[in-house]
């Protein structure tokens, strides 16, 4: 890839690739970190897009996978305790609706993201997490359920 | 949900913690690109990070009358209470009797569900599910399941199903065997009627912690297909209305019928929503829809029920449906509904709609 095609790249994507991993491990410090390694294998990636909505989806499945690889290195934590609560040390300034949208479920989680954030369709999101849509149906609608119970404002049903 | 705020909120916590530069990011690419880099994560910020909400308890979980008597237990009624003890309805609609065997068990993957048996009354039907799971991690990891499951008619299920949303229940680990989860679902009352041909679909089993796989959800397709056993349901006293108009911002709601069943008192409305100053203007109802639902929420909240004297306030509230080709109801009619606690209707000797300063006498 070219300079001038990634920095155009990054100025395009970046929220979209630091967004999707922080709703993954929900730390400012290891999205960063995770979000340099994702634009660091589109650097090195010697592929073609068809178009800029193939990069966005190829980013995106790359970050998310980049979160597995993460989290699958670090077993131990399973074990632990659960907490319900975004972990006090990471103190970027969250916005309550982000933080409701944080406590949601992974699997909540991260169909929300992008079906509100990006803005992908039904059948997108079930390509993109490799799930049948049967199923981001019903994760999106749990979502909005906990959302809408948590929140009960009327602008958010 | 508002998306723009959403998204703003978002686009404002990128702007504040990702702060590299694409000069920065480029020339971290290309040192990268170099030598392999091998990103390493400090030990503090290896937080708990998988949180997991757990919901609310299952409605109702229940075993089979094999395990029943396997474990030597009085009537199934009673196991159920001593077990859970949460659903005291059910156990006693089984004490009734109006509790029938199904028996169909079907193996996939790694997963067995049996369809062991159908109780509750006509409003609200339950279908009590034996899952056995025969994955040792997912077993010990999860001290419930979830199980979604369509609940249909043939001619639903083959031509209709994406019109459809799926039910969903959890389901608690035995407390014997450790990979064996009771699930008792609510099932579609619309279909569940008796006498009457059903196919019940389990389409995916959710886990809460799945740490090997990462999976969660598990796609199935089990199908079940049986009829209703009479007397499988108790019966609920059903009471059509005529004239009990309930009138808030511009829209009528007209009050079609009560069902007064064991669980809960539910009554359902239809309104005509086009013309109204809500609609604006529009004449598609699934683009204003949330509005009208919002407004049903709010004003369904303050309605009460006074029966003998007692008063209810409102349990449940349900969103809206529209009927744009008067297949179910009249074209352009919406439908929507709300539940009080359950009344005896039979011995119960009034029975009133307060809404506001107004009273409609249902009884």
């Amino acid at each position: 890839m070219t300079d001038e095609n990634f920095l155009s790249a990054y100025d395009k994507f970046k929220n979209t690739v630091f967004s999707v991993i922080l709703n993954y491990v929900r730390n400012a410090e290891d999205a960063s970190e995770l979000s340099q390694d994702t634009f660091i294998k589109l650097y090195t990636y010697n592929g073609e897009f068809d178009s800029d909505e193939h990069m966005k989806a190829w980013l995106i499945r790359v970050a998310i996978n980049s979160c597995n690889n993460h989290f699958r290195s670090r077993k131990y934590i399973s074990a632990s305790p659960i907490s319900e609560e975004i972990p006090s040390g990471e103190k970027y300034e969250i916005d309550e609706l982000i933080e409701v949208v944080m406590k949601l479920p992974e699997k909540y989680r991260i169909p929300v993201h992008l079906f509100y954030y990006e803005e992908y369709s039904i059948a997108e999101i079930a390509k993109i997490l490799d799930l049948s849509e049967a199923t981001v149906k019903t994760r999106l609608m749990r979502g909005r359920e906990k959302l809408r119970k948590t929140l009960r404002k009327e602008d958010w049903l | 949900m508002n998306e723009n705020k959403y998204k703003k909120a978002i686009d404002d916590v990128c702007e504040k913690e990702f702060t590299i530069t694409g000069a920065q990011m480029l020339e971290i690419a290309k040192a990268a690109s170099q030598t392999e880099r091998n990103i390493t994560m400090t030990s503090t910020k290896k937080k708990s990070i998988i949180g997991k909400i757990i919901g609310t308890a299952a409605a109702c979980v229940i075993v089979s009358s094999t395990a029943v008597s396997a474990m030597g237990y009085g009537p199934l009624g009673d196991t159920f209470r001593k077990f859970f003890g949460k659903d005291k309805t059910t156990a006693e609609i089984i004490d009734d009797g109006h509790y029938v065997d199904i028996n169909q068990e079907i193996t996939e993957g790694i997963f067995t569900v049996k369809l062991n048996s159908v109780t509750g009354d006509n409003s609200s039907p339950k279908l009590l599910f034996d899952v056995t799971v025969n994955d040792k991690v997912l077993a010990e990891k999860n001290d419930r399941i979830q199980l979604f499951a369509y609940i249909l008619d043939e001619e639903r299920y083959f031509n209709k199903l994406d019109e459809y949303a799926m039910w969903d229940a959890y389901g608690e680990k035995d407390p014997e065997i450790n990979n064996l989860y009771h699930v008792c679902m609510d099932g579609a009352s619309a279909f569940m009627i008796n006498e009457e041909e059903v196919i019940t679909a389990v389409k995916c089993i959710s886990f809460e912690s799945d740490p090997e796989n990462r999976k969660f959800d598990y796609d199935v397709n089990m199908e079940y297909r049986f009829t209703v056993p009479d007397e499988a349901l108790k019966d609920t006293s059903l009471e059509w209305y005529t004239g009990i108009t309930l009138s808030e911002n511009g829209i009528d709601y007209n009050l079609r019928y009560a069902e007064y069943g064991s669980y809960d008192t539910l009554m359902q409305f239809n309104y005509a929503f086009k013309g109204t100053e809500l609609a604006g203007g529009e004449t598609d109802y699934y683009k204003v829809i949330d509005k009208f639902d919002a407004q049903w929420h709010k004003y369904a909240g303050t309605l009460k029920l006074i029966a003998d004297g007692n008063e209810y306030t409102v349990k449940e509230i349900g969103a809206s449906y529209c009927d744009t080709e008067g297949e179910a109801i009249e074209a352009g009619t919406c439908s929507t509904w709300l539940s009080f606690p359950s009344i005896d209707y039979t011995r119960t000797d009034s029975i009133e709609l307060i809404a506001g300063d107004k009273s409609y006498k249902l009884k």
